[in-house]
């Protein structure tokens, strides 16, 4: 099997639809519950934080050049703690890849067909993942271009037409909310927004052509995925209102729903539904992805390819599986899900790094192999 | 009944396809891989086409970390 590039321009298009991705629409319900109106500035201060979270995974990243997530636990942690970790990481990524699934699904139920079953929406949504796994990263990534520009078109739509219904009064008083209230929020929307971007590693420097463009597009696509979350929960808030926000399954939603231009452009939030489905397609398709590569690497197994089909059967059960109602799914984004995701983005790439340093692992004897490979 | 028969021979088609190119290769260990994922995944599908209530995996990691996060809640206070 050859070795598949990206650009580091996709990359950073791919992290920016990727930490978007389903946080746009159930971030603000979350954290509008929690400290009312002063959820942008939660947001604001969560995308600062997440910048640090990016630093050490390119930090990370430098210290294993060409090697994914799996390989680096191997050869920092030795053989069997590294495949202990891995299986815990692939465990991760396969459960949220079918959570993802549910939740394309439960969306389209509860907000378009109502008479739909949600397993039909999975079938269909799962059958594009698998294909796009079956092609391989470069062709995603090429496509993750050809959907960016659509994506950021329909964005500045929604927020031109949205911004007439702006009622001011919305977010006042600002600073209500206590602090401890705050930073339960932040923790809660970096879970969501920045944690996930731990699996981006399964990605980043390996199949990346040039590196140092790629860890600046790693920051880049983090900065601007915050900004668009940034405006959407300010918007939320804004126009809504805080208390209408928290009782909403899907806010960002039920803000589309709003746009009235003269009482004649209206009923459009069907196409603004394209931004929702682009980026969750953007994040399901990373995180199956990398439990494919995993298991393959776990296993020493050369191609990823035969395993495609059986473990695209069990992620569709497991989308209709994971949460057998809405409720227990937002009890799990909001009490397990920081905790869980945290052992992996923030401890173990810690631990990572620590070990790194004891066993003086350094970049610079792999990346000198990897030009002399890029020039060849 | 049905919905069995049509996810066994979806399975069936599969195997077909997958495991021919790979025993001219000579891979046992993506074979046995593979066969492992896909009886798994099948048994996975006819139970749930047989309306069987299997649990939810997340119920197991919920079991793993709501002691932790209950120490991390009396820590705060």
């Amino acid at each position: 099997m050859e070795k598949e590039i990206i650009s580091s321009r996709q990359f950073t298009i791919i992290t920016l639809l990727y930490s978007i991705g389903t946080a746009i629409l159930i971030i603000p319900a979350s954290i509008a519950k929690d400290v009312k109106q002063d959820a942008w500035i939660v947001a604001t201060v969560g995308v600062l934080l997440s910048l640090l979270l990016v630093k050490l995974f390119v930090s990370l990243g430098k210290k294993t050049p060409n090697l994914t997530f799996v390989e680096a636990n191997e050869k920092i942690l030795g053989k069997f703690f590294g495949k202990f970790t891995s299986i815990g990481f692939i465990i991760l990524t396969f459960l949220s890849a079918g959570e993802l699934l549910y939740f394309i699904g439960i969306f389209m139920k509860t907000e378009v067909m109502p008479e739909t079953p949600t397993t039909a929406f999975a079938l269909l949504f799962s059958l594009i993942i698998i294909f796009a796994t079956y092609l391989g990263i470069e062709i995603f990534a090429r496509s993750a271009e050809i959907l960016f520009p659509l994506f950021m078109f329909i964005f500045i739509v929604f927020v031109v037409c949205i911004s007439p219904e702006i009622k001011i009064e919305n977010i006042q008083p600002v600073f209500e909310a206590s602090s401890k209230s705050i930073l339960l929020s932040i923790f809660t929307f970096m879970s969501i927004f920045s944690f996930p971007m731990v699996v981006l590693l399964m990605i980043f420097p390996s199949v990346v052509n040039v590196q140092k463009s790629a860890q600046k597009g790693f920051y880049i696509g983090a900065i601007v995925g915050g900004i668009v979350l940034i405006i959407i929960i300010a918007l939320s808030i804004l126009v809504l209102g805080a208390s209408n926000t928290s009782q909403r399954a899907f806010p960002s939603y039920a803000l589309a729903q709003r746009i009235s231009i003269g009482n004649f452009l209206q009923r459009i939030e069907i196409i603004m539904a394209f931004m929702w489905i682009t980026s969750i397609y953007i994040r399901t398709f990373i995180y199956f992805y990398a439990s494919v590569i995993g298991i393959a690497q776990i296993l020493k197994i050369k191609d990823h390819r035969p395993l495609i089909l059986p473990l695209g059967m069990i992620f569709i059960v497991l989308s209709q599986i994971v949460h057998p109602n809405i409720v227990h799914s937002n009890n799990y984004n909001k009490e397990i899900w920081p905790i869980f995701s945290s052992v992996f983005a923030i401890f173990l790439p810690l631990l990572l790094l620590f070990v790194a340093k004891l066993r003086k692992i350094k970049g610079q004897e792999t990346e000198s192999q990897s030009k002399s490979e890029n020039t060849s | 009944m049905f919905i069995t028969l049509a996810i066994l021979i979806i399975a069936a088609l599969i195997a077909y396809f997958v495991i021919s190119p790979l025993k001219k290769k000579r891979e046992t260990k993506t074979i046995v891989v593979f066969s492992i994922f896909l009886v798994v995944g099948t048994a996975l599908n006819i139970a749930l086409g047989l309306d069987v209530n299997v649990p939810s995996p997340l119920d197991l990691i919920s079991l793993i970390f709501k002691p932790i996060r209950e120490l991390i809640i009396t820590l705060f206070q």
